[in-house]
């Protein structure tokens, strides 16, 4: 769920199960012809895409992609701007920009992948639950959610990132502690609206199990929702993640995350201006590429209004 | 009227309850002794014992919650480990501060995203209505400390006309002070702000403009313009008044990145930095104080939502 495999039932417009039923010897096949017309329609997903996976891809091989070790210090060139030798510039101890750029962007994406990975499963499994159980304990669930939702979601990741210390691991589980609520509301909201459907009391008739209707039947239905909101919560996770870095509760110095660059860049922006530029631009992208996607998403599967702006402008 | 009032005071409640366990509860469970906030490293294991006693943190957890909720209630959140000073004094004297940048986001907000909504709505597909769904995307996307540094880098550095760090400054003491120092983070939230409220007035004058009476009016010879300002617009400002409170209630707890941008003396730096020092006497009441004020701005806007469309009431 966390990199959407967008060929599942992209082209595929808002009938009510988009997602299976493709014949399958060339599922493949299909996939990939109506994810080729999809990306026609959404041309600015497309880009979005193409502009994750260079991304993605030089994140995961950055030891070779990038063009120095983004620890090696060269006094004799500190913050200098854009050159053939150093596309970014350089940093107060004369690092490359890029190569920390690059670095950065496995701290960014690990931070979003791991935070909708683990926040999806068990705010879906938990708002499958609330919604297929009624009653106590499915209004406890949501209850406690509630109260999760009441609080605002960077001053929550602040106080758990700083109850847990500083580092990457504590900055990843705050923000993927906050990012559970909208899918737990998210799946419960699709598990109310489907569980009085014929098609699934007629399962039920036929003497299905509980559990065989919760995720054969009636998950299902829910599942493209939750991957629209998969999108946003990555976006607000890979957001939440810098601002957490930018305030020094993320991964600490020398690691090069995109925040925390942003933050030194900021004293520095009286000798060069590329220091805090580059990761903020960098930054930025990567957040409208994801949201760009999620709402062609949204457009293509229909579905409600979506909130990208909780949790964020803090 | 007056039933649903008291029901939805009556419902704040179990919320506030909810949430001073769960803030008292996040607080004590921070790994790490508060006491050694107070006396420093150094301090021997009888002196720390003692400032314990003294502090009361040897009681039960159970204890020390009801103590604090007790004192909450006669106004006493309590001494900053730090400082010394009373907590609500602390909040007291950052308030102002923070309240002029929400009255001054919600302006900047406001003036843009409305107009900007309305005009998209009103010109569906036309060039207007894309460049508007950019900036709307492109306000939710960038990250507040990157329209804080590229702010201060074009207004503060290259230009050299505003500060490169604000100061509060209060409107009516120093007008054009107050606009200088306060322009800053209420432009880099006002743009986030605006963005939100765009988008959201656009889908519900969408959502209004298809309505029969809007038809009919069309039908009866009514102007284009007094048809999506006047009737349409009065409808769709309903929904658009929960919006505008929930971010204005937001705001109001402190904004901590772009007050620390700016550094920027709000609610939002006086708990980055009770955080970052460890202070949970002034975490625990500032928090509990952003909570307060956030559930009752978003009861005042409950409220005057039902007082302007009377259908809710009986409901």
């Amino acid at each position: 769920m966390t990199s959407p495999d967008e060929t599942e039932g992209g082209g595929v417009s808002s009938t009510k199960q988009p997602l299976m039923y493709a014949p399958r010897a060339n599922k493949f096949k299909v996939g990939l012809r109506n994810f080729g017309q999809w990306a026609a329609s959404e041309k600015a997903a497309a880009v979005a895409i193409g502009f994750l996976v260079i991304l993605s891809l030089s994140a995961i091989a950055a030891p070779i992609v990038a063009p120095y070790d983004p620890l090696q210090q060269d006094l004799g060139s500190i913050l200098n701007g854009p050159s053939w030798s150093h596309p970014f510039g350089t940093d107060e101890l004369g690092r490359d920009l890029l190569s920390r750029v690059i670095f950065g962007g496995r701290i960014s994406l690990a931070t979003g992948a791991i935070a909708v990975a683990i926040a999806g499963s068990v705010g879906a499994l938990a708002g499958l639950a609330a919604g297929y159980v009624e009653g106590f304990p499915g209004a406890l669930i949501m209850r406690f959610m509630d109260f999760m939702l009441a609080v605002p979601g960077i001053l929550l990741a602040i106080t758990i990132a700083a109850v847990l210390g500083r580092g990457f691991w504590p900055a990843t589980i705050a923000v993927t502690v906050i990012s559970v609520p909208a899918f737990a509301r998210l799946a419960r909201a699709s598990v109310l609206s489907t569980k009085e459907e014929e098609f699934v009391q007629s399962t039920r008739s036929a003497g299905a199990g509980h559990t065989y209707l919760m995720f054969r039947t009636i998950f299902p239905n829910a599942l493209s929702p939750l991957i629209v909101q998969a999108s946003v919560a990555a976006a607000t996770a890979v957001l939440l993640e810098a601002a957490l870095s930018f305030l020094g509760l993320g991964t600490q110095p020398p690691s090069p995350s995109w925040g925390m660059s942003l933050a030194l860049g900021k004293s520095y922006l009286n000798q060069s201006v590329w220091y805090a530029l580059m990761p903020g631009v960098v930054l930025t992208a990567t957040v409208l590429s994801i949201d760009t996607i999620g709402r062609a998403l949204q457009r293509t599967w229909g579905g409600s209004a979506l909130d990208s702006a909780a949790g964020r402008g803090a | 009227m007056l039933r649903y009032l008291g029901f939805r005071i009556l419902q704040l409640v179990p919320i506030l309850a909810l949430a001073s366990v769960g803030i008292f509860l996040m607080i004590h469970l921070v790994p790490g002794d508060p006491v050694l906030t107070v006396t420093g490293l150094e301090a021997s294991a009888e002196q720390m014992a003692r400032v314990r006693h003294e502090m009361g943190f040897d009681r039960s957890l159970f204890v020390q919650y009801f103590d604090w909720v007790g004192r909450v209630f006669s106004g006493d959140l309590g001494n900053s480990l730090v400082s010394q000073k009373p907590t609500t004094e602390l909040i007291a004297d950052r308030m102002p501060a923070t309240f002029q940048l929400t009255i001054a986001t919600m302006i900047i907000g406001l003036s843009i995203g409305i107009p900007m909504g309305l005009l998209s709505a009103s010109r569906q597909r036309s060039w207007i209505d894309k460049a508007a769904a950019t900036y709307s995307s492109f306000s939710l996307a960038v990250p507040t400390f990157v329209v804080g540094i590229v702010f201060i880098l074009v207004f503060g550095v290259k230009l050299g006309w505003l500060p490169t760090a604000s100061n509060y400054i209060p409107v009516w003491e120093d007008p054009g002070g107050a606009l200088k120092s306060t322009i800053g983070p209420a432009f880099t939230l006002g743009f986030f702000v605006s963005g939100v409220i765009a988008r959201f007035v656009r889908a519900s004058m969408i959502e209004v403009l298809g309505l029969d009476y809007i038809r009919t009016g069309r039908a009866k010879g009514v102007g284009e313009a007094k048809l999506v300002y006047k009737h349409a617009f009065r409808a769709a400002s309903l929904p658009t008044l929960t919006v505008v409170g929930i971010q204005f209630g937001t705001f109001l707890g402190g904004s901590l990145v772009t007050e620390s941008v700016f550094n920027y003396p709000g609610i939002g730096r006086l708990i980055l930095s009770a955080i970052l020092n460890r202070d949970f006497v002034v975490v625990q009441g500032a928090v509990l104080v952003v909570v307060i004020i956030f559930t009752l701005v978003t009861l005042v806007t409950d409220i005057l939502y039902s007082l302007l469309n009377p259908k809710i009431r009986s409901g």
